[in-house]
């Protein structure tokens, strides 16, 4: 039934859209069929990497982001975009080390890979606990 | 959007209801308004959560910074009644061990 969408969601990097997101979040997550206590996670674990997004220096180059679904039949997975400048500091400091055991903790998949810029995979299979 | 109501006050502690959900957009002014409460942190904090649909990791860090003001003083802060998706997320954390919990008063 979902073939394999992939929605994307082009974001001023502004702390007034974080709503959006998890709204955003909930209906695909719920599309894909998790219940509500596994979309509550994926919420808060993908609204997680846009604070960090858009706490990123004011002046620096990318005034909008990107976040990409990708619905399977069997899960979800979500993919950024960061500079590698920032993303190197998205974890650091108390806030930033509870989002990365956070979003550890509350994803199947979870990976920060950078070359030049980071992309960071976080995943979530259906029926896993 | 979230709420923050003092519900009540004595010599020893400030009781606070927590409502709603404090994200990285709300998150400035629920530090503004809990610190003004906290003031210079002399009482215990009891925070009813009941009404509190979600938090994130800045949020989470506004209440390490409440916790450390009342530590200076001896004091703690008290979190009742948080619904089982937030309490996950003190778990993980390990702010479990660091707050006191409750499930009721």
């Amino acid at each position: 039934m979902k073939g394999n969408d992939t929605v994307t969601i082009h974001l001023p990097r502004k702390a007034d859209y974080a709503s959006l997101v998890r709204l955003a979040v909930s209906g695909i997550a719920s599309k894909i069929g998790f219940d509500i206590d596994v979309i509550e996670d994926i919420k808060v674990a993908v609204s997680e990497v846009c604070n960090k997004i858009v706490s990123m220096d004011p002046e620096s180059r990318d005034k909008y982001y990107d976040i990409i679904f990708r619905l399977f039949d069997d899960g979800l997975k979500v993919q950024f975009t960061v500079p590698g400048e920032i993303a190197g500091k998205m974890f650091e400091g108390e806030s930033g080390e509870f989002a990365y055991a956070i979003i550890s903790s509350l994803m199947d998949e979870f990976s920060v890979d950078c070359n030049g810029d980071c992309v960071i995979t976080m995943g979530k299979n259906l029926g896993a606990e | 959007m979230f709420t923050l109501k003092l519900n009540n006050q004595t010599k020893d502690k400030l009781e606070i209801a927590l409502s709603g959900e404090i994200d990285i957009a709300s998150a400035p002014e629920f530090k503004t308004k809990l610190y003004a409460l906290i003031g210079d942190g002399k009482k215990d904090i009891i925070l009813f959560c009941n009404g509190l649909k979600y938090i994130d990791s800045t949020g989470l860090g506004i209440l390490v910074g409440a916790l450390k003001k009342v530590k200076l003083h001896q004091r703690n802060v008290y979190i009742y009644q948080l619904r089982d998706n937030i309490k996950k997320l003190f778990h993980i954390t390990g702010l479990d061990m660091v707050f006191i919990l409750e499930e009721a008063v």
